[in-house]
């Protein structure tokens, strides 16, 4: 077949097929390349280079104007002048520079020559040492030679180099020499344009230009491009990949380009600066970008560089919309920790700082809240968690609660906790959203005259010292505002504490004889209670007790009791029985049963199902587990392993806990279940902060993958801290006292003068070992105060606790020194000196413990005849200097305002002098006392003074 | 009708996999039986029509456009078609030329042969556009459906459901019905070395270098069996209508993680000895298995002897005592799965021989 015609295809359509294929290829191959350039964080990057040279443009602007512009004028004028000036003298520096030029020529030619004989040298010298090492004599002979005539030519050129050099920089000098005026002036403009050329400098770098886009252009942008994607290396911080840990590398800078710099706060995302710079990302900061990174604590895809791919998560509804319109927002499916929401950030700070530090976690405020919900509401008691083992049961002793209230409270009260006491911190177990049908609330009420039943069978004896007889209401009241019950108890109008319970309902509760012997003894009826003995006489409790019958909760008292129907015990009882014996047994166990043996193994069988023993305490369950999940891990739980039910919200952790934290019973909707298989944790009523709070903390507990060194671990002050800070939240001590300066709200409920005394520089002032007596037995300082400083029976162990908590707080270091030894002894005349100021100033005015009864209550302070066994000298020191800065608003004046004695004729009129003087003899007040003739140590002791009685 | 009760109507069919797997049996012997009807252009066009017109229906529903365009089950949609395209082809061939062969004529490929074109450009140009399109096809999928990157494996937390490369599904599928010793290598061992045994078992001279289907009805009816219905239905099985717990959802169903399927399976020694026989299990594992090692052995042992003897007779006297033997034990394995499947759909049978002392279960 010949050409032309003779093809079994037609080759003109080929080609026309050919040639599109080819060109769409091209297309396709150009579509490529863009689609492999065009990047998201390349848009960013442009749009923040476009803000920064914006922004840098201001600056110089601003700059330019600060530049003081006829001083400018000026000096561009002389330096006009003195350029003129050199011009006259142009032929003389022409010739100076001409001859500077062959200088320079010659210096470069023998430098050469220099370095080349340098390297022959060199050799010479190699080849010498071999020949007399290996060689004959004749070679040695040779290359001595030979390395002689080569040194002798370094030290030619060496010396004619020096010599070219000096006349070198005499020619200089002579050029220099002329312009120096000019050059001086120069220095001087300079200066002045210091703070524009900084921002012109930085102008000039940043701003885009024919270099910087050949440089961005694709295929190209792999020399040296100015936008690039910007990482750090976090060695110390690995990423689990399961199979493999890995340096993590995290890129967020790349878009987020002003999270470091300051300056950057107004502008919208993602270049807005990190708002906590003196915390985070800053190198100056304690968490610098280098070393953390920022998924450690953020949570995402660090490696990613999309919006998408880092997992964003929207901080709420609104955000979440806005996001779906701005980015086209959905969940990220294929990243397993994806980003906190902004709001549940403190939640990661627990992961190196899990000491339970508060002192460095005290910029994560609601992560703290969270802690104190979790312990203050008892989570523990029910969910194991780590560190929670040894916390005390925290509702009261119920072993012998039939001498405290009676049955048809108990029972309306586990039914309606909220409606006798709307702050309680019991939860409320019946009637919940799984458990309201009318036939669950029958099976509630059965449960609940069955736990009741329970209790009181097994209730042990509770005898009283002696009954109440009755008291005056009125006194009562008066003892019950004064004597510091408001610190922890609501009463009537006050309601500054929910540390105790509310005392307005009390009344439709407790059996008199019982509370009188309670308000003078908490401890008879309950061992562990946290409440203080105030030492009050019978007749102060029966005066309490006849005021506080009177705060009744009327509509309480009308609610009905719930009844349980025999039918619906039965079904319950077999219900429970056969989840034990199986269905056969269950019957013959239940027809062999009475009706009072049901109701009792009901209620048996329900405080074990809910609980009840993980906050008290039981006849019967003194052996009783945790009944809920662990939770030491719950932060790090697949979020497939949560049932969310019929419940529509993100499948994410947080979301669930916050849902099942505001209803705990909520994921049971729609659901079929059987009594004993449904949700039982109560509900406890938690606001949408607070369970915002106890989310972050349930986030923070986690399986921590952070290596020892980069934890933060506790000193033996941070110890002591952590440990006192908990005993003064246990024991409500802020209530009263300002403590780190937190604290003391029952002044609000206390006329002027008569609030308890702060403990700011507690640790620094007062003696360790008179504390932890104090502690353990108070006595009175202040005797007009009505107020009592409790006693709260303290073991040895838990005093000293507090005590090395106080000198913790004030960074008080531990010496073996004896008291004694760290007393100062003043010298007689010192001691008289300090006498005569003590009485020039007249101290006992109102440091005095005698007479005080008509007294202002503000003009009075504590007996100074305590000082030596009580106060630290060096912290009377400090109090003496300015008593203000340490108790702020105290009425002790400071009498060397700014150093300056009032006193010019005293010791030279040295404050210092006068106020060691007054010092030494505060804490020696009868060693020279004429009384006192023996000058022995061990009988020192400021007794004569000492007139507080123990217990008031 | 409402679109709601059609797709209704179409998820409650493919609801279960006996419906889908049985309905493509029966339409398969449909189509053979009446391959001269269906492989008219028009009505084959008209096949391919509906089918395309089915899914841009389909493709309004959300939950069955998830499935069929996530970037990994696109070209498994492209194959369907394509292999519709190729099983029609040299349906069409084969039934023309038979008709040519009928008549008397000779067969297309006989009058092509003498026929010969110029290497370039009759041969290599075309090769050459058709790298440049299919080169071009590649680069805009690749633009156009991206294959990310996803989460590092989690050895705790398994992706729901987990699914084999597409190619695999239908191996997949078989252990829903066979222990993973038997779908995950003995059966595609046995697949390898069937196909490699082919050419020794085939004696049949007809139909070299030209399209035949009444020339050689068994090898393409078993082929095609083997290829359709129990490769590529498996496939579509596990790639559209599998979905989280490997259970079985309609096209339009939405893949709820929390649906559940009643879990009834028995054995067969349950069968005969529980409650047929009345009485308890058996200790001791043979006397237990017995009746499933009889009706094994009879079914490898038994039906070749019969067959040899009735339908298959002339086949048996043409091929000889050990190709029969080896091509009837390849068959009989093959046939062993839509065998299993059925007793599992009907009796909710689980093992035939269950013996886990030994892991061994059929």
């Amino acid at each position: 077949m010949a050409r032309g015609g003779a093809y079994l295809r037609n080759i003109s359509k080929l080609n026309v097929l050919f040639g599109v294929g080819s060109l769409l290829l091209f297309a396709a191959l150009l579509v490529m390349i863009a689609d492999d350039t065009v990047r998201e964080w390349k848009r960013y990057q442009r749009e923040f280079n476009r803000l920064e040279v914006q922004k840098t443009k201001e600056q110089l602007e601003s700059a330019d104007a600060k530049v003081d512009k006829e001083k400018l004028t000026q000096l561009t004028r002389q330096i006009e002048e003195a350029e003129k000036k050199i011009a006259g003298q142009k032929d003389q520096i022409d010739a100076v520079q001409k001859e500077l030029k062959q200088l320079e020529a010659k210096i470069y030619k023998t430098n050469q020559e220099y370095q080349f004989t340098r390297s022959y040298l060199s050799v010479a010298k190699y080849e010498y040492e071999e020949a007399v090492q290996h060689g004959d004599e004749k070679e040695v002979r040779e290359w001595k030679e030979k390395l002689d005539h080569e040194t002798a030519k370094e030290t030619q050129f060496k010396k004619e180099l020096d010599q070219l050099a000096l006349d070198k920089q005499e020619k200089e000098d002579r050029v220099a020499a002329i312009q120096s005026e000019k050059v001086a002036l120069k220095e001087k403009v300079n200066a002045l344009l210091k703070g524009k050329a900084r921002f012109e400098k930085k102008l000039k770098n940043i701003k885009p230009g024919f270099r910087s886009w050949i440089l961005n252009l694709p295929m190209l942008d792999f020399i040296a491009p100015t936008r690039k994607i910007k990482q750090v290396v976090v060695e110390d911080l690995k990423e689990d990949y399961h199979f493999t840990k890995v340096p993590r590398v995290d890129r967020c800078m790349t878009c987020h380009m002003g999270i470091d710099k300051e300056g950057w706060e107004d502008v919208k995302q993602p270049f807005k600066t990190h708002p906590r710079l003196d915390l985070f990302v800053a190198s100056t900061s304690p968490h610098p970008m280098n070393e953390f990174g920022c998924t450690v604590c953020h949570g995402g895809s660090g490696q990613a560089v999309t919006f998408f791919d880092t997992a964003h998560t929207p901080d709420s509804e609104e955000q979440k919309k806005e996001w779906e319109e701005k980015y086209n927002w959905k969940p990220q499916k294929f990243v397993e920790e994806k980003m906190l929401p902004a709001s549940l950030i403190e939640s990661s700070c627990l992961q190196c700082h899990n000491d339970g530090n508060p002192i460095t976690i005290k910029d994560a405020p609601k992560l703290t809240k969270g802690k104190e919900l979790f312990e203050d509401r008892g989570c523990y008691s029910c969910h194991a968690v780590e560190g929670y083992e040894d916390f005390r049961k925290l509702g009261p002793d119920l072993s012998r609660i039939a001498g405290k209230t009676n049955k048809d409270w108990a029972a309306k009260w586990l039914k309606a906790p909220l409606a006798f006491r709307p702050d309680t911190k019991m939860p409320q177990f019946f009637d919940l959203s799984n458990t309201s049908l009318p036939e669950d609330i029958k099976k509630n009420n059965a449960e609940i005259a069955g736990i009741v039943d329970y209790l009181y069978k097994k209730s042990g004896d509770f005898e009283v010292p002696q009954t109440y007889q009755g008291g005056d209401a009125q006194k009562g009241k008066e003892l019950v505002a004064n004597l510091g019950c408001m610190a922890c108890h609501a009463v009537e109008d006050w309601e500054g504490t929910d540390f105790g319970p509310d005392l307005n309902s009390i009344g439709s509760k407790v059996d008199p004889s019982w509370l009188a012997d309670w308000v003078k003894n908490p401890k008879h009826y309950w061992k562990e209670t946290r409440m203080p003995s105030l030492r009050i006489s019978d007749d102060e409790a029966n005066d309490i007790t006849a005021y506080l019958m009177t705060l009744k909760n009327e509509p309480f008292e009308k609610m009905a009791v719930p009844e349980a129907e025999p039918a619906v015990v039965d079904e319950m009882v077999y219900d429970y029985l056969v989840s034990q014996h199986g269905t056969v047994m269950a019957k013959q166990k239940l027809d062999a049963m009475s009706e009072d043996e049901k109701r009792l193994y009901l209620g048996q069988r329900a405080i074990n199902h809910y609980g009840c023993a993980g906050c008290h305490n039981i006849p019967g369950f003194e052996k009783a587990g945790k009944i809920g999940v662990e939770l030491t891990e719950e932060g790090s739980k697949d979020p497939h392993t949560l049932d969310f039910g019929n419940i529509h919200i993100e499948h994410t952790r947080q979301d669930w806990f916050k849902t099942k934290m505001k209803n705990p019973r909520v994921f049971d909707k729609g659901k079929v279940k059987g009594r004993l298989e449904k949700l039982k944790m109560p509900n406890f009523h938690f606001d949408d902060e607070e369970a915002e709070a106890l989310t972050v903390y349930l986030l923070s507990l986690k399986k921590s993958e952070i290596p020892s060194d980069m934890k933060e671990l506790l000193d033996e002050r941070g110890k002591a801290i952590v440990e006192g800070r908990r005993m003064v939240n246990d024991f409500n001590c802020q209530a009263c006292h300002l403590i780190e300066g937190k604290g003391g709200i029952i002044k609000e409920t206390l006329a002027d003068g008569m609030a308890p005394p702060s403990l700011n520089t507690e640790g620094a002032k007062v003696w360790g070992d008179w504390l932890h007596s104090f502690l353990k037995t108070p006595s009175t300082l202040r005797p007009w105060l009505q107020i009592r400083m409790p006693t709260y029976g303290f073991s040895d162990k838990e005093a000293t606790e507090l005590v090395k908590y106080f000198n913790a707080v004030d960074n008080q270091k531990f010496t073996y020194k004896s008291k004694e030894d760290q007393i100062p002894k003043p010298s007689k005349e010192q001691w008289e000196v300090g006498k005569q100021i003590f009485d020039q100033f007249r101290c006992v005015q109102c440091h005095q413990a005698e007479n005080i009864e008509d007294r202002n209550p503000l003009e009075l302070a504590p007996d100074l005849g305590l000082a030596r066994e009580r106060l630290k000298p060096r912290w009377i020191v400090k109090w003496l200097v300015d008593p203000n800065r340490i108790m702020p608003g105290t009425r002790m004046p400071g009498y060397w305002p700014d150093f300056q004695s009032p006193l010019p004729d005293v010791l030279g009129g040295s404050a210092k002098k006068q106020i060691i003087a007054i010092r030494n003899y505060l804490v020696n007040m009868d060693l020279y006392e004429e009384s006192k003739s023996s000058k022995n140590d061990d009988k020192i002791g400021p007794k004569s003074n000492f007139t507080t009685g123990r217990r008031k | 009708m409402t679109v709601e009760g059609f797709k209704h109507l179409i998820d409650s069919f493919f609801s279960s996999p006996s419906t889908v797997f049985l309905a493509s049996v029966a339409l398969f012997i449909v189509c053979l039986v009446f391959v001269r009807f269906f492989t008219k252009p028009a009505v084959a066009v008209s096949i391919a029509a509906a089918v395309v017109a089915f899914f841009a229906f389909a493709a309004t529903d959300e939950n069955f456009r998830l499935i069929v365009t996530k970037p990994d089950n696109v070209p498994i949609v492209g194959m369907l078609f394509l292999l519709g395209f190729f099983t029609w082809l040299p349906l069409r061939k084969a039934i023309q030329n038979d008709d040519r062969t009928a008549k008397g004529e000779p067969v297309f490929e006989k009058s092509e042969k003498d026929e010969k074109v110029f290497t370039w450009p009759d041969l290599v140009y075309i090769e050459l556009i058709c790298m440049v399109l299919l080169t071009l096809l590649l680069v805009v999928w690749s633009i156009v459906l991206k294959a990310p990157l996803e989460e590092p494996a989690n050895p705790a937390v398994a992706p729901n459901p987990s699914k084999a490369p597409w190619y695999f599904l239908g191996l997949q599928e078989m252990l829903v019905y066979f222990d993973p010793w038997i779908a995950g290598v003995f059966l595609p061992s046995l697949i390898i070395l069937g196909l490699m045994a082919i050419p020794y078992i085939d004696i049949n001279p007809k139909g070299n270098g030209y399209y035949t289907l009444k020339e050689r009805p068994f090898a393409i009816v078993t082929f095609l069996f083997g290829f359709l219905i129990l490769w590529i239905i498996l496939i579509v099985f596990g790639t559209f209508l599998r979905g989280p717990n490997w259970n079985f959802f309609g096209p339009f169903e939405y893949w709820d993680v929390y649906k559940v399927e009643p879990l009834v399976n028995v054995n067969l020694s349950e069968f005969v000895y529980v409650k047929w026989l009345g009485t308890s299990l058996p200790k001791f594992w043979l006397t237990r298995e017995i009746f499933g090692f009889v009706l094994i052995l009879g079914y490898f042992l038994i039906t070749p002897l019969l067959l040899a003897k009735t339908i298959l007779k002339n086949l048996y006297l043409k091929m000889g005592l050990y190709r029969y033997a080896i091509m009837i034990f390849l068959m009989l394995t093959m046939l062993g799965m839509p065998i299993k499947m059925v007793l599992r759909w009907a009796f909710n049978l689980k093992y035939l021989i269950a013996i886990p002392e030994f892991f061994f279960n059929i």
